[in-house]
């Protein structure tokens, strides 16, 4: 058959080609759907986790600062609450927007400055992202003044502008804004170089060189909810000579009842509370063992032969060897004594309380303390406060915040 | 030259022969695709629900626990069939109030169906993610994990059998990390 060519495959053809284009545009689609929900959860996500990293960096620098001076910012002046969502680094609308490189805030109030340095309050992350931290005073308390030692700090974990859709301008920042809620510890800011708590004490003293000074407080503070008779054990167990071995304020020696003083003190007053003491001994061991270079702490008690700045915690005998210098806090925690050998110095502050013994340290006892010739303890609040930057802050809470949340 | 005046009757019976023929075989190829990307979706589908889920799932526990020492409530609970999270975290003031009385303060999460629903307060339970086939959290807080399964509207026509797929996320949750301090003051 000559010239007859006619035929429909190209039609069938064509048409199978148009559905299987179809079918792979409809799989494009759906994968690039697919593709931009991942990207943008995946944003959002890493913007929690940048958000949660804020907060344990705000963890980390809270013992190390003066809240007092971070409200107020290193201008030294607070800027006031009229600002829209002014404990927040930023605002909800702006983060969304901003660019991470050329943010500047606007003030800065609640943005730490260690060393005189301004920390912008920016802190940069892999992948491209930042958070963002600003602390601000809890709202039980004028926002300009701290005096609870409880703050809040927001964290803001931004991740740079994706496509939400393919349409223009719909590229924002993810965004999380995270806050907690902290308190700096500082129920162990003694009173005196030396501070006992409990019922009953046996005391000995060699000689009368050792020396017990402080400064312009009391040498020895003695608080009890069983009475005088620690403060009664204390007093008889001095000579006349080595009563004024106890210098300090007021008479010699230099002793005071200090019970009044804890009941009055929100820091101060939780020492004398059973509950504080059960908490605080059944998480101490897990902390120590994990605690930073400047706590040493000694669960059986044991001998301190060398030099040391921070945080002693022991329970048991503990014994300062001769010349042994320590400087900031030693707290025993009870289940022996503590001895003091010749010349060995502890400058800050011993604190004495049998709570590793008894349920109720503020009446238990005796405690007991050794302190041999040349011996002494002089009082160094700065010393104190060095080593309570060891103690972690707590925290009292920590919840996401949506932007439909007021405050 | 032959006039173009029509086929005769037997080229016209073999013309649609082959043309029943071509047909179902493009039919059966395409037919495969088809199927192919129905079931595509079905599976897409279910995984968009798994992509969602973290970000839901982060969003409504995350902050169990918070404020609950101030209250007598725990925080994260297994009830029987469900899984009780409470957490306060607002008030009037913006702040925590010590009331779990705001939306998604107390929330409880339980599979049913097909789905996995959830109930605010003293509300009913609503379904919030489909194609949940088991829901196992595993309550240990401070570090918890939710093991959820997916699985797709419909049986797959390949197998026979619904595509399912498993996946874990472990949570810390903050409010549960340890205090060296009690938070009471």
């Amino acid at each position: 058959m000559a010239g007859n060519s006619s035929g429909y495959i190209l039609i069938t053809a064509v048409l199978l080609v148009l559905l299987l284009t179809g079918l792979l545009l409809g799989l494009h689609m759906e994968a690039a759907a697919q593709w931009m929900l991942a990207r943008n959860v995946g944003g959002q996500l890493y913007s929690l986790v940048l958000a949660e990293n804020g907060v344990e960096c705000a963890r980390a620098l809270l013992p190390h600062v003066d809240l007092n001076e971070l409200l107020a910012g290193q201008d030294g002046r607070f800027s006031g609450t009229a600002r829209p969502q002014w404990r927040s680094p930023v605002t909800f609308e702006e983060a969304r927007t901003l660019c991470p490189e050329t943010w500047t805030p606007a003030v800065d109030d609640g943005l730490p400055f260690p060393d005189g340095a301004l920390v912008s309050g920016r802190y940069l992350a892999p992948g491209g992202g930042s958070f963002f931290l600003r602390f601000s005073n809890n709202p039980e308390e004028p926002p300009e003044r701290d005096s609870d030692q409880i703050v809040i700090v927001r964290s803001l974990g931004l991740v740079p502008a994706g496509l939400r859709d393919l349409s223009p301008g719909s590229a924002i920042n993810d965004v999380t804004l995270i806050e907690a809620r902290f308190r700096q510890e500082l129920s162990f800011l003694l009173p005196s170089p030396l501070t006992l708590m409990g019922g009953s004490g046996a005391f000995e003293w060699a000689g009368s060189e050792f020396w017990i000074h402080g400064e312009s407080e009391f040498a020895v503070s003695v608080a009890s909810s069983a009475g005088p008779g620690l403060l009664e054990d204390l007093i008889n167990s001095l000579s006349v000579e080595q009563r004024d071995c106890l210098s300090g304020t007021g008479h010699r020696p230099s002793v005071r009842d200090a019970s009044e003083l804890f009941e009055s003190h929100p820091a101060h007053r939780r020492l004398l509370a059973p509950a504080f003491w059960q908490h605080f001994l059944e998480e101490l061991p897990r902390w120590g063992r994990r605690a930073p270079d400047t706590v040493w702490w000694m669960p059986e008690g044991g001998i301190i032969d060398q030099p040391f700045s921070g945080l002693v915690l022991a329970q048991g005998n503990l014994q300062l060897q001769e010349s042994c210098l320590i400087t900031g806090l030693v707290l025993h925690l009870g289940a022996g004594e503590v001895t003091l050998q010749d010349e060995a110095q502890i400058r800050g502050g011993l604190w004495l309380c049998d709570a590793a013994s008894s349920p109720d340290p503020s009446s238990a006892g005796p405690l007991r303390l050794r302190l041999r010739d040349r011996a002494c303890i002089v009082y160094d609040r700065a010393a104190i406060r060095y080593a309570l930057k060891s103690f972690p802050p707590t925290q009292l809470g920590w919840r996401i915040l949506f932007p439909e949340m007021s405050g | 030259m032959r006039s173009a005046d029509g086929y005769t009757l037997l080229e016209t019976l073999w013309a649609l022969l082959l043309s029943v023929a071509l047909l179902a075989a493009f039919l059966g190829a395409t037919d495969n695709i088809q199927r192919w990307g129905m079931e595509l979706n079905q599976l897409l589908e279910r995984d968009r629900n798994a992509t969602l889920a973290p970000l839901l799932l982060t969003r409504w526990v995350y902050s169990a626990g918070n404020n609950r020492w101030t209250g007598n409530w725990p925080g994260w609970s297994l009830e029987s069939g469900y899984l009780q999270v409470r957490s306060d975290v607002d008030g009037p003031g913006g702040f925590p109030d010590r009331a779990l009385n705001e939306s998604y303060e107390d929330i409880s999460l339980r599979q049913s169906g097909a789905d996995l629903q959830l109930k605010s307060g003293a509300g009913s339970f609503q379904p919030v993610l489909k194609n949940i086939s088991a829901f196992r959290p595993d309550p240990s807080p401070p570090l918890v994990t939710l093991r959820l399964q997916l699985q797709t509207d419909q049986p797959l026509r390949s197998t026979g059998a619904p595509g399912t797929t498993e996946f874990e996320l472990d949570l810390y949750l903050w409010n549960y990390r340890p205090n060296l301090f009690p938070e009471a003051p």
